[in-house]
């Protein structure tokens, strides 16, 4: 185990500056703990660990998330406990139903905050399943934990903010600086040709949804976090029209015949060898020059709308650097656009959710059944382990490397609590001893790769040592403990294994549904955000489509072309009301009329023998452009409605050779 | 052999723990030999029938040991 030895013996800077803030955090909540009485001090000092993060802004945004997921479960405890404190079996269920709720909140919410559903979900696990035989006590208890929990998160954050902060924002200007660039990179691919530049979108999609998603982080550390997290909005919103233009310059060129290409071909070059080596004014100096062609060129209408495209992603890219360079000063543009929105999947959701509240009740059903007294320790890690990885891909795999975790704990955790403490005693000797073990566990979650066992190592640790002002120790409650946390996690696992939720034909159906009704929906939406809404769902969409396909035989892989005809189909869509928009002719009643034809055929789906669907409305709408006054909106009006009918005979074909082959 | 707790260094183990680590062995010995036979080819979900394998042991286990 190279990466093992690697990250605990020959570690670098990081990650001992990690392990020492985290140690320093963790004494300090414990310290505390003890000094003020409270009941379980290990709570404070496994929270100080839960939240412990390399970088400053993320400790303080998970440390708030927790909180208030904690606030939120403890009063749900409270509550449950009261009403249902006669009958167990109603409170399992209630318990199950409420865990299985949150845990699908916390999946369709994917953003940092999904922590505070989760937390919500398990924190009632873990106040009301212990004070089950006592209820009167539900309210000492519900108070005792919210307090642990809120000094760990103090003492964790006051240790990262104060010794060797490391702020987000910094890396943040680092990381969007490489978006920027394999953006421009994928967008000079794309127009080179189809297999290139998808191979390099998914790449590129991924980052563009990593760097948005630390702009939560970024908010917690002041202004300049602040400012940097609008800007870093701009960044995104722009880099992904810069991709769906650089598709559509593509889709333009295949209209080109021969001749046409070879006359074109400079400008491609010329074009492609300015992404490459992106500076402002030559991109700007180059677009002024593509329009000039542009205009010269009116008469020949492919090459026209062309140009004009390629005009457009020279724009685009200059506004991506401009952007880019607005998230490198921290100021934010005055005009910003919405934040990306993201594809929710309600029922996907609701599934997780039933296998968490499925998962707990198995556990709770052989607790009932057994009575052991050890049990709810396990049943509260199946609630955590079960809704904590709930939407992770791999949710086995990391379960797995959980439970890894705890078999590491349970020797280090019989020498350290068995054999050494109980012949020590004072609080120096107790930092010793469980300081050593903890800061190689430290050590290991500084690296990602192991950082899941080496977590579950540090935590486990602490439970099964549990310090408290009055130690007690006791073998039998050691191993009974370690059975349970070892069943605990073997149930959610084994959830995780029976039932496997990732169909990627059904998922490929459901995403191709809701472009569908997203494209339906963009027909008549509101022109302002539409980008952002638009783009956003579906970079996620993709980026979902992607996760599958590697797993899927070769003549399935067509779901992710499904999901790149419905892009091609929206951008076309956009562009086509953006020139209308502009050219302000009047129009509306062709306008409407085209639009909710289109509607109608979008509504239907694409599918074999339909790609001929759209050819009367798009005539009828041409013939009505072009008896306006001409103007260049609306030339460009024209080739948007040719390309949206030709991206749709397009996807309908491809459909077609689907059900030739099936 | 009825259920009898075993005594491990003062410490009292519940037999079935033994029982469960017995059939763990034993399913994954089955499961070894399934896996070099042609039989594997009519698995539909390996984990459901694993886990249905190990409840089939640890039952004979129980029962016969």
């Amino acid at each position: 185990m190279p990466i093992t030895l690697h990250a605990l013996f020959a570690p670098d800077k990081a990650a001992l500056q990690f392990a020492i803030k985290t140690l320093f955090g963790g004494g300090l909540a414990l310290w505390l703990a003890l000094r003020w009485g409270l009941e379980q001090p290990s709570w404070a000092l496994m929270t100080a660990f839960i939240v412990a993060q390399p970088l400053s802004g993320m400790v303080l945004q998970k440390g708030l998330a927790r909180l208030l997921g904690t606030l939120v479960g403890t009063i749900m405890s409270v509550l449950f406990m009261a009403v249902f404190a006669q009958t167990p079996w109603l409170f399992l269920i209630c318990l199950a139903l409420w865990l299985g709720l949150c845990t699908a909140c916390s999946t369709l919410l994917r953003s940092a905050w999904a922590y505070s559903f989760v937390l919500a979900g398990y924190t009632v696990a873990i106040i009301a399943l212990p004070a089950i035989s006592h209820p009167l006590q539900i309210f000492d208890q519900a108070v005792a934990r919210c307090t642990e929990i809120s000094l760990g998160i103090v003492c964790a954050t006051l240790a990262s903010a104060l010794l060797w902060p490391l702020r987000v924002e910094r890396q943040l200007a680092v990381q969007a600086r490489q978006a920027w660039q394999s953006g421009l990179q994928t967008a000079s691919a794309t127009l080179g040709g189809d297999e290139e530049g998808r191979k390099g979108l998914v790449e590129i999609l991924g980052r563009i949804v990593a760097v948005d998603s630390q702009r939560e982080h970024a908010w917690f550390e002041g202004s300049l976090g602040r400012q940097r997290a609008r800007a870093i909005r701009g960044l995104s919103q722009k880099l992904l029209v810069l991709l769906r233009i650089a598709r559509s310059v593509r889709r333009q060129w295949r209209q080109l015949d021969d001749r046409e290409a070879a006359h074109l071909q400079p400008w491609l070059d010329e074009i492609r060898a300015a992404l490459a080596n992106p500076d402002t004014e030559a991109l700007q100096a180059l677009r002024e020059r593509v329009w000039q062609a542009a205009l010269e060129l009116r008469d020949s209408a492919p090459e026209h709308y062309c140009l004009a495209r390629m005009t457009l992603l020279l724009d685009n890219a200059v506004a991506a650097t401009q952007a880019l360079h607005a998230v490198e000063q921290g100021q934010a543009p005055a005009d910003l656009p919405d934040s990306l929105a993201v594809h929710r999947d309600v029922p996907l959701g609701l599934l997780f959710g039933s296998r968490s509240a499925l998962a707990f009740l198995a556990m709770a059903t052989f607790w009932m059944a057994t009575a052991w007294g050890a049990a709810p320790g396990g049943l509260v890690l199946t609630c955590v382990v079960c809704s904590l990885f709930a939407s992770r891909e791999n949710g086995a795999q990391i379960g797995m490397s959980f439970l890894r975790g705890i078999l590491l704990a349970l020797p280090v955790a019989f020498l350290v609590g068995q054999i050494l403490l109980p012949q020590w005693s004072s609080f120096a000797l107790l930092c010793l001893g469980m300081g050593v073990p903890l800061f190689f566990g430290a050590l290991g979650m500084a690296n990602p790769r192991i950082g899941a066992t080496a977590t579950s190592y540090c935590l486990h640790f602490i439970v099964l040592v549990s310090p408290l002002n009055n130690m007690t120790f006791s073998v039998e409650s050691f191993l009974n403990n370690a059975q349970a946390m070892l069943m605990g996690v073997g149930a959610a696992v084994l959830a995780f294994k029976l039932l496997v939720l990732r169909n990627p034909a059904w998922h490929g159906r459901r995403l191709r549904a809701a472009t569908q009704s997203d494209l339906v929906r963009l027909t008549r939406r509101d022109l302002r955000g539409a980008e952002t809404w638009f783009g956003g769902r579906m970079a996620d969409r993709l980026l979902q489509l992607a996760r599958h396909y590697n797993a899927l035989p070769e003549h399935e892989r067509s779901r992710w072309d499904d999901g790149l005809h419905g892009l091609d189909m929206g951008d076309e869509l956009l562009h086509l009301r953006m020139c209308l928009a502009i050219a302000r002719a009047p129009l509306a009643s062709v306008e409407r009329e085209y639009l909710e034809r289109l509607q109608d055929v979008l509504a239907r789906g694409p599918g074999p023998g339909r790609e001929q669907r759209l050819d009367t409305a798009s005539e009828t709408f041409i013939a009505a452009l072009r008896e306006q006054p001409a103007s260049d909106a609306l030339r460009l009006a024209v080739g948007a409605v040719v390309q949206l009918q030709k991206s749709w005979g397009r996807w309908c074909r491809r459909l077609e050779d689907l059900h030739g082959l099936a | 052999m009825g259920l009898r707790e075993w005594a491990l260094g003062g410490v009292l183990l519940s037999p079935f723990l033994l029982y469960v680590v017995l059939a763990l062995l034993l399913t994954g010995l089955l499961r070894f030999i399934l896996r070099l036979t042609p039989l594997r080819r009519w698995i539909w979900h390996e984990a459901l029938f694993d886990c249905a394998l190990f409840v089939c042991v640890l039952t004979l286990v129980t029962l016969y040991l």
